[in-house]
């Protein structure tokens, strides 16, 4: 007999040969049962794994054919924490282990082996092979931190363990049901959700149902209105629960409703006839003689609201699991009511910025498509609008073949209604062409068209209209409350600014305007701005300022230009000034250049 | 007299759950693990109502359905069936095979217990 | 294995038994028929200081089990230590012998 322990990844391993003879067993087992005990086995364990291996080495041996009693039996015994393996390898020509091994009767004196393997070891297989067969059993170790369950020492403490076994199955089977009711209910409304009118109806129909599921009588459900730190009843399971907003204070304080401390606490309240509410509590006040439960409930750390679920004082209280189901249908309905809120704003988003892009739309549509020319002048235009804004418009109209009005105006206010109100403007100028050379009489009769329209809105218009006049070689020009007109010509010091008297329009329904009239010399540049211009600032914070555009306006006189290549030039130095900058206002301007 | 109600289903745990909710509802109750038992228990017991899985191994849910409707002396029973995949059976394929009504398991048991009430109305039914 | 064989009236009694298993049980069941006198018909067996008992063990009991049947007379197993009552018990053979505990 040969042995050598070793150590693997499966435990401590003992390998030994013995050569196929009875005699050689009982030594062999006897090496094995000193490993084992090394390893710490128990003794019944001992005992089972000495006789299952004993029982082994007989099969194997028993039956060898003669030819092969040379040839050596290995055992190999495998033990780590978990378990005992034992393997017995041998090289005769094996055995049928048969489909059921049962024990012979008592008066045979051989048979008992398979038997006995079987019943001592929790597992045994055997593999035969040609010529090389190998037996595995294995046994496995009682666990160290496992309860260890003992037999029960007489009838009583049977069926004391048999009853409380009872009430553990009852406390699940009632967990499991408050489970599947909250499940089957989430489902349910989940479906619903999507078709839902409004949110208070589908929670108004999700909480009676839980009355229903809880056996419960009345709920409240309050919830926190955006930016708002009260708790308002968003609904009732009657109309006498609509009960005023409670203020939730920043700190919990002992004499605050029910309502508001268990949102402040963060956690569950009770009420019933041991734990009343207080006499003054809106609650107490409106369903005397109940027993209930408070629960907030919240989104992440956001208290969304507190649902109270209560019913009379003689019906019996919730239980454990009736409790979990309010839980489950509030905090369910924590995530449906959020979700709503969500969505509110996305649409609300969505509908703002498609207003916007109505607006600009409109914008566009005012602005001129082909620009009017007279003899020897040049007009060009400018309009570059902000994300927020739609207001301002520059407009050209041909009177005659030697006189134009030119119109700039910034409608005060945004979105749409701002692009409509620039829009009628536009039409009603183009409408009264009688009054274009009077240009302060044009500005009064629209102001007086428009000023119900634009003060029921709180908005105003500043415009300036301007009538050319080639012939003459003058204009006329009227302003309600707009920035300068600038008029340059080459060779003076000053550029001139026409700001004749005029409110905007909008303010007083009967504001006088005024007319001034100014010679157009030769080579003289006219400029209409707004004031998106002039107030436009720089990565630094300084203003584009009025100065500035009298300088480039003053320069441009000493070249000849055409109008095109005028406005091209200022639009490059306004986006030079407010390289890295975002438009915070439309920028509009017009240029008439000869 | 309280009425007696048939379970069939093939995991222990559901039979007792229902069990769970029919007792504390006061009714009486015969269990069984398979179609061809539920047929056989059906057949001996005549219960009020029965309430079966659909889907079973051993004759399932709906054959041993079937069987009951055809057998004289059960096709009056009423049978809730209970299913966890509501799209295997059509709602009309399985109604129209005579069950009362189906639920999709997780079933709210309060629900169970409604339909069960519904269909066994008469003057002995259990006050709950 | 050295036994010590007695005979006490009509009871063979044997002491030592050390261990019984596949190498020494037929020896041992050789050794206690050729032990029996005329009018022995008992055997009792002092297994107390058993330590190993095997199915091979069994068969050499059941065979003097046997062997005393036909004298009229009984197997007793005295005093079996705990490795010999767990094979009895697992093989249903502790019905079949007398035990005796003392």
């Amino acid at each position: 007999m040969s042995e050598s322990p070793g150590k693997s990844s499966r435990g401590v391993a003992l390998r030994l040969s013995l050569a196929c003879d009875l005699t050689e067993v009982r030594p062999a087992i006897l090496a094995v049962r000193g490993f084992l005990t090394e390893q710490g086995l128990a003794e019944k364990d001992l005992t089972k794994c000495e006789l299952a291996l004993a029982e082994a080495c007989n099969n194997a041996i028993n039956h060898a054919a003669d030819g092969t009693k040379s040839k050596a039996i290995e055992i190999e015994v495998i033990c780590n924490a978990a378990k005992v393996e034992l393997r017995v390898n041998d090289h005769t020509p094996g055995f049928d282990w048969p489909q059921r091994v049962q024990l012979p009767d008592s008066e045979s004196e051989r048979g008992r082996g398979l038997y006995l393997i079987q019943s001592l070891m929790d597992s045994s297989v055997y593999f035969r092979g040609a010529g090389e067969n190998s037996l595995w059993m294995c046994k496995n170790r009682p666990s160290q931190t496992g309860s260890v369950t003992l037999p029960p020492a007489n009838l009583e403490e049977l069926n004391r363990r048999l009853a409380e076994s009872e009430q553990i199955i009852n406390d699940m089977a009632e967990e499991l049901s408050s489970c599947y009711e909250s499940l089957s209910a989430i489902f349910r409304f989940s479906a619903e959700q999507g078709k839902s009118i409004s949110l208070e109806n589908f929670s108004r129909h999700l909480l009676s149902d839980l009355l229903r599921i809880t056996a419960a009588d009345w709920f409240v459900l309050r919830l926190v209105p955006k930016e708002q730190s009260r708790l308002v009843v968003f609904t009732a399971s009657e109309a006498g629960l609509v009960l005023e907003p409670l203020e939730v204070p920043l700190t919990a304080d002992l004499a605050r409703p029910v309502e508001v401390r268990s949102a402040l606490n963060r956690q569950d309240i009770w009420f019933d006839q041991q734990k009343a509410l207080e006499a003054d509590d809106p609650l107490q006040r409106a369903k005397p003689d109940s027993l209930g439960l408070v629960h907030p409930f919240y989104f992440g750390d956001t208290l969304i609201g507190a649902l109270t679920v209560g019913k009379t004082i003689s019906r019996v209280p919730f239980s454990a699991a009736q409790t979990n189901v309010v839980h489950t249908f509030a905090d369910f309905l924590a995530i449906q009511i959020v979700n709503a809120r969500f969505q509110e704003e996305r649409v609300n988003n969505l509908l703002v910025s498609r207003d916007l892009q109505i607006a600009k739309n409109i914008q566009r549509s005012l602005l001129m498509k082909t620009v009017p020319q007279l003899p020897g002048f040049g007009l060009a235009g400018y309009c570059e609008s902000a994300r927020q804004v739609g207001g301002d418009f520059y407009d050209a109209v041909k009177l005659s073949d030697h006189a134009l009005l030119l119109i700039i105006a910034d409608v005060m206010g945004k979105g749409i209604p701002a692009a409509m109100f620039a829009a009628i403007l536009r039409s009603l100028l183009r409408a009264l062409p009688e009054l274009t050379n009077q240009p302060s009489e044009l500005l009064s009769r629209v102001n007086r068209l428009l000023f119900d329209e634009l003060s029921e809105v709180d908005m105003f218009i500043t415009a300036q209209l301007v009538y050319v006049d080639i012939g003459k070689r003058r204009l006329i020009t009227a302003s309600a409350g707009h920035c300068p007109l600038l008029l340059a010509v080459r060779g003076e010091a000053e550029v001139k600014m026409l700001s004749p008297e005029g409110m905007p329009l909008g303010i007083l329904p009967d504001t006088p305007f005024t007319d001034e009239t100014a010679e157009l010399p030769r080579n003289c540049r006219v400029l209409l701005y707004t004031d998106g211009l002039t107030e436009a600032r720089n990565a630094r914070g300084e203003l584009f300022g009025l100065e500035r555009l009298l300088e480039w306006l003053k320069e441009t006189t000493t070249r000849p230009r055409k109008a095109e290549e005028l406005k091209d030039e200022l639009a490059a130095e306004l986006a030079k000034f407010q390289v890295n900058t975002s438009l915070k206002d439309d920028q509009t301007f017009l240029i008439m250049a000869e | 007299m309280p009425h007696k109600i048939l379970i069939v289903d093939d995991e222990p745990f559901m039979l007792r759950l229902i069990q769970h909710h029919l007792e504390h509802a006061g009714y009486e109750m015969i269990k069984a693990r398979n179609g061809r038992e539920a047929v056989e228990a059906a057949t001996r017991e005549k219960p009020r109502l029965v309430v079966m899985d659909a889907m079973m191994p051993n004759m399932d849910g709906l054959s041993a359905l079937r069987q009951l409707k055809q057998g004289a002396s059960t096709r009056a029973i009423p049978v809730i069936m209970l299913t966890a995949n509501p799209h295997k059976y059509t709602r009309e394929e399985a109604e129209s095979s005579g069950a009362a009504i189906f639920l999709t398991k997780p079933f709210s048991p309060t629900q169970l217990l409604e339909e069960i009430r519904k269909h066994t109305l008469d003057s002995n039914a259990p006050q709950h | 294995m050295k036994i010590k064989v007695q005979i006490l009236g009509d009871t063979l009694n044997i002491e030592g038994v050390k261990e019984l298993s596949a190498a020494n049980a037929n020896s041992f069941r050789d050794q206690v028929r050729g032990a029996l006198a005329e009018r022995s018909k008992n055997i009792d067996v002092d297994l107390s200081q058993t330590l190993f008992l095997d199915s091979c063990g069994l068969g050499a009991l059941i065979s003097l089990h046997k062997t005393a049947c036909t004298r009229n007379g009984t197997v007793r197993l005295l005093n079996p230590t705990p490795p010999v009552e767990q094979i009895l018990e697992l093989t249903r053979l502790h019905r079949v012998f007398e035990i005796v505990k003392k």
